[in-house]
C-alpha cells in the first residue's frame, strides 16, 4: 500500500527545497510522486493518506553520537531500546560511539552491532575505537573497520593523550579514509573533576573541571593536523578529516573558526543541553545527577558563544551524545555519578524552542544540523527527495508544545535533565525503511 | 693532539668540542668521501667519477658514473662467479679488511667475506657482542685501535645512522657501509640495481616500487637515491605511518594502495617488516599489514602484472610477501622472484666495491 503525504511543508536543503507539497510512497518506500504546490495529489485507490497540514517533512534526521551500551550495559540500554528512543526522537539513523564493554575494536564488534541492527527501525552506524580497548595505546585495525563499512573512528568518552598514537591515528585514519571523532579533554586537567571549574564548583565543594581542558586537546590536535597536512597529508594521500564531538566552549570554537579558515578539514558538533542550560542551572538543580556530564554544562558566557557559533555557522552538527545510565548511577552524590545525559528523544524539541523560536538559526538551518550535516561529515549517502530516491523521512510539528515526563520516553534510562519541561516543537513520526512510524 | 682527544671525548659525551674538527686539520689527507665528490662537481653539473670515491658510505651524492662503474665492475666478476672453476686473480692480497658488525647479519657479513676472499684479501670477524665495545669503547676509539693494527679497510654495520660518515672522517682506510640505522645500506642497493640491470638491459625509465616500511628502511633510502640518479622512477607504497615526511620532496611517487604500485610498477622491491625496529607500534597488527600490503598472487593477479620481485632478505613469510611470490623463479607469465639471485649478485657488487676501493696501490 502506498502513502500519499498531503499537504506537507516539504524541507530538504539536499535537494534546495522548502515548499508546501505532496509526496507519494511506494509499498517498496520509494519516492514515486514528488508535487510542488498546494493542489493535493490525487489520491489513488486503496492509499493510504496522512494529511500533514503543513507540518514539515525533512529528510531523516542523524544523530552521530550515541551510546547504547549493547554489548555490555544492558541494563542501561539496548540496541533495541535505543533504536526505539531514536525512533521516536525523530531520527531514522545514529552513529554508536564504540565504548561498550567489550569496546568496539575489532571487525567482530561491528558485525555483533550490524547483526542486531537489521530488524531495527533506525539505522545503526558504527563507530570504531581508535585504540585497542580505547585505551590509548596500540592503534585499533582501521583498515579491517574500512573493508567492513565503517566510516569513522574515535575514543570517545576520552581522547588520545599520547601525542604520538594521536598522531599515527590521524596518519593511519587518513590511510583508510576514516573520520577522526575527538573527545576534547586533557585528562591530566580534569581528572577527578564533576563539574565546571569556577564560582559554583567552589561553593558546590566539587572538584572542579576548568573549561579549558577542552581547548588544550583540541588546540594539540589541531596543531598535529597542520603538520600533517603540511608534510605528508597532502595530495597525493588522503587529508586528514577530523570532528571535534560536543563543543562547549568559546575557547575550542575560536580554535575551530580559525582551523576552518585556515581550510583544515575540520567540523564540530553541540549537544542540545549545552545550548539550554549552564553550570548555573546544574547549581540551582535539586538533583544534580541528570547534570553531570563531559563536558560539564559550562559558563552562561561560553553558552554564549554556542549560540553565536550556532548562529554564524562554525557549529555543523547537533548531536545529543544520548549516554544512558541507570537511576541508581544518578541519584547519588555529584561526584559519584556516572557522566552523561540521554537527549534522543528531546533534540528536535530542544532544538526548536531554543535555536529555532529564538531566531538564532532558521528551520532549514536546523534540518542542515539534524540531517545534512551529520551524514555528510560520515561520508554517508545524502537523502533526496527525488523521484525514484529511496523514502527516509522524518515528519515534524514546529508549533505543539509538549510536556517531557519519564514514563513517555522509549530510552531504557531516564537521566535526562528535561523531565518537567515544556518544548515546543517534536518530532511527530518517521518513514524509514519502509514503514511509516508515527509517535 | 689535544684537540684530537677532545674530539673524541665529544663522541663520547654527545657535547661538541670546542675547536674545530680535527680531521680538517689534516694530520692525514682530505677525505674524499661522496659528500666531497657532490661538492666537487665540475661546473656543467658533472660529478666526478669514481676515481675519486674512498669510501662508500651511501648512494646519496653517488654520481650516475660512479655507480655505473661499479655495476660494470660487478658484471666483469659475476662472469666468472658463473663459470664452473671460477677463479680470481687475488688483487688484494695481503689486505685486511675488518668486518665490524654492531648488528647481526648473516648475509651481508658471508657475502663481504666471500667477496673478501674471492680477491684474495684477509678478513677479521668483529661482533659488538664479544668484543671491548661491551666494555663501553666508543665507535671511534674502536675504529682507531683497528686502525692501529692495520687494517686496510673497515665494513661497518652499526645501528645508529650516520655512524659510517661518522668514521669515514677519522680515518683514512676505505670505510664501507654495510648499514647504519635507518640512514643507508648502499651495497644492498646496488645489487637490487645489478639484479634489475640485468634484467631489464637498464635502469633508464624503469619503475620501481618499494613497499613497505619505508620509515625505518636504509635499504629503501639507499635504492631511492641510486634508483633516481641512475634514471629510474621509483614509487613508495607502504601504510601512511610507514611513510617518512616530505618523502615527495626526494622526487618519488607515493601509494598507499598496493594495487595502484603494482599497476604504476615494472618491478617491486619488498621491504621486510621490521618487528625489531618498532614497526609494531605503527600498526594494529601484522594480519592487517599482510592484509593490505602482502604481496601475494592473488593482488598481482588482480592488476595483471608479472613483476620481477625483489626482497634484501631475510624474509618474513606471509607477512610482506607470500610463499608463492617468494620462491616462484619459473614458469614466465607470472611474478619472477630474484631473492635469491640478488644473493649472488650481492658476491659480485661487494667484489665490485672492495676492488674499486683497494685496488691498486697499496
Amino acid at each position: 500500500m502506498s502513502i500519499l503525504f498531503q499537504q506537507a511543508r516539504l524541507l530538504n536543503p539536499v535537494d534546495g527545497i522548502d515548499a508546501i507539497g505532496s509526496i507519494r510512497v511506494s509499498e517498496e518506500g520509494i519516492i514515486e510522486k514528488l508535487s510542488i504546490g498546494s493542489n493535493p495529489l490525487t489520491p489513488e485507490a486503496g492509499e493510504r493518506i496522512i494529511e500533514m497540514g503543513g507540518r514539515i517533512l525533512s529528510p531523516g534526521l542523524f544523530d552521530m553520537h550515541c551510546h547504547f551500551r549493547e554489548p555490555g550495559q544492558e541494563y542501561k540500554e539496548t540496541l533495541e531500546s535505543g533504536a526505539a528512543a531514536a525512533a521516536a526522537g525523530g531520527f531514522t539513523g545514529v552513529a554508536l560511539m564504540p565504548n561498550t564493554r567489550p569496546v568496539i575494536d575489532s571487525p567482530l564488534g561491528v558485525a555483533f552491532i550490524r547483526h542486531h541492527a537489521g530488524g531495527l527501525p533506525v539505522d545503526l552506524e558504527v563507530i570504531g575505537a581508535m585504540t585497542v580497548e580505547s585505551r590509548g595505546e596500540g592503534l585499533a585495525p582501521f583498515g579491517k573497520y574500512a573493508s567492513y563499512g565503517v566510516t569513522a573512528v574515535s575514543d570517545d568518552g576520552s581522547a588520545i593523550q599520547n601525542s604520538q598514537i594521536m598522531r599515527l591515528a590521524f596518519e593511519y585514519a587518513s590511510n583508510f579514509n576514516l573520520l577522526v571523532i575527538q573527545h576534547c579533554e586533557d585528562r591530566s586537567l580534569t581528572a577527578g573533576g564533576v563539574v565546571n571549574e569556577g564560582m559554583y564548583s567552589t561553593q558546590l565543594g566539587l572538584k572542579g573541571i576548568p573549561d579549558i581542558s577542552e581547548a588544550m586537546m583540541l588546540a594539540r590536535d589541531l596543531l598535529l593536523l597542520r603538520w600533517l597536512e603540511e608534510h605528508k597529508l597532502h595530495d597525493p594521500l588522503q587529508r586528514p578529516r577530523y570532528h571535534a564531538a560536543h563543543i562547549s566552549t568559546e575557547a575550542s570554537l575560536n580554535l575551530i573558526r580559525q582551523a576552518k579558515k585556515d581550510g583544515l578539514l575540520v567540523t564540530c558538533e553541540v549537544t542540545p543541553h549545552h545550548f539550554t542550560l549552564c553550570d548555573e542551572d546544574m547549581f540551582n538543580a535539586e538533583e544534580k545527577g541528570s547534570y553531570i556530564m563531559k563536558p560539564p554544562l559550562s559558563s552562561a558566557r561560553n553558552r554564549e558563544a554556542l549560540l553565536e557559533a550556532l548562529r554564524d555557522g562554525t557549529v555543523d552538527a547537533i548531536a545529543t551524545d544520548h549516554a544512558p545510565h541507570a537511576s541508581h548511577e544518578k541519584q547519588c552524590p555529584p561526584q559519584e555519578a556516572a557522566f552523561g545525559i540521554i537527549g534522543l528523544e528531546t533534540s528536535v524539541g530542544l532544538t526548536i524552542s531554543q535555536l529555532v523560536e529564538r531566531n538564532i538559526i532558521s528551520m532549514q538551518r536546523a534540518i542542515e544540523l539534524l540531517s545534512v550535516n551529520p551524514r555528510k561529515i560520515m561520508n554517508l549517502q545524502p537523502i533526496s527527495f527525488k523521484e525514484g530516491s529511496v523514502a527516509n523521512f522524518t515528519l515534524i510539528d514546529p508549533l505543539i508544545e509538549w510536556k517531557v515526563t519519564a514514563d513517555k520516553l522509549h530510552s531504557k534510562s531516564i537521566n535526562t535533565p528535561f523531565i518537567g519541561k515544556t518544548l515546543k516543537g517534536k518530532a511527530i513520526g518517521i518513514y524509514h525503511k519502509g514503514r511509516l512510524q508515527e509517535t | 693532539m689535544h684537540s684530537l682527544k677532545n674530539w673524541r671525548n665529544s663522541l663520547r659525551t654527545g657535547k661538541r668540542p670546542g675547536g674545530k674538527h680535527p680531521c680538517r686539520k689534516a694530520s692525514f689527507p682530505v677525505q674524499k668521501n661522496v659528500q666531497y665528490i657532490l661538492q666537487q662537481m665540475t661546473p656543467d653539473n658533472k660529478p666526478i667519477p669514481m676515481a675519486d670515491m674512498n669510501h662508500l658510505t651511501g648512494l646519496s651524492g653517488l654520481s650516475a658514473d660512479s655507480i655505473t662503474g661499479l655495476l660494470d665492475t660487478a658484471a666483469g666478476f659475476k662472469q666468472t662467479l658463473r663459470s664452473p672453476n671460477a677463479s680470481f686473480s687475488p688483487t688484494l692480497k695481503n689486505r685486511r679488511i675488518a668486518l665490524v658488525f654492531f648488528e647481526n647479519s648473516t648475509r651481508t657479513r658471508f657475502s663481504f667475506e666471500i667477496a673478501a676472499r674471492n680477491l684474495g684479501a684477509g678478513t677479521l670477524g668483529f661482533s659488538a657482542a664479544s668484543s671491548s665495545v661491551s666494555k663501553g669503547e666508543t665507535l671511534s676509539d674502536t675504529i682507531k685501535n683497528l686502525e692501529a693494527m692495520q687494517v686496510d679497510a673497515f665494513v661497518l654495520r652499526h645501528p645508529s645512522s650516520g655512524s659510517a660518515k661518522l668514521i669515514s672522517r677519522i680515518t683514512p682506510k676505505p670505510v664501507i657501509n654495510a648499514g647504519d640505522g635507518s640512514n643507508e645500506h648502499p651495497t644492498q642497493a646496488l645489487l637490487d640495481m645489478f639484479t634489475l640491470r640485468e634484467h631489464f638491459g637498464s635502469l633508464k625509465g624503469l619503475k620501481v616500487t618499494i613497499i613497505g616500511d619505508v620509515l625505518h628502511s636504509r635499504v629503501a633510502r639507499s635504492n631511492i637515491y641510486g634508483l633516481l640518479r641512475a634514471g629510474a622512477e621509483v614509487g613508495l607504497c607502504g601504510p601512511v605511518t610507514l611513510i617518512p615526511p616530505d618523502a615527495e620532496k626526494l622526487g618519488v611517487r607515493l601509494f598507499t594502495d598496493l594495487d595502484r604500485a603494482i599497476a604504476w610498477a615494472d618491478t617491486a622491491i619488498v621491504l621486510r617488516l621490521q618487528l625489531e625496529r618498532a614497526s609494531g607500534t605503527y600498526l594494529p597488527s601484522l594480519e592487517e599489514y599482510s592484509r593490505h600490503y602482502g604481496l601475494t598472487d592473488e593482488r598481482l593477479e588482480r592488476t595483471g602484472k608479472h613483476l620481477l620481485v625483489l626482497h634484501p632478505g631475510p624474509i618474513n613469510r606471509e607477512i610482506e610477501i607470500s610463499n608463492h611470490v617468494a620462491d616462484r623463479i619459473q614458469p614466465p607469465g607470472y611474478s619472477k622472484s630474484m631473492l635469491l639471485e640478488q644473493v649472488t649478485n650481492g658476491i659480485a657488487i661487494r667484489m665490485a666495491v672492495l676492488e674499486t676501493l683497494l685496488g691498486g696501490t697499496p
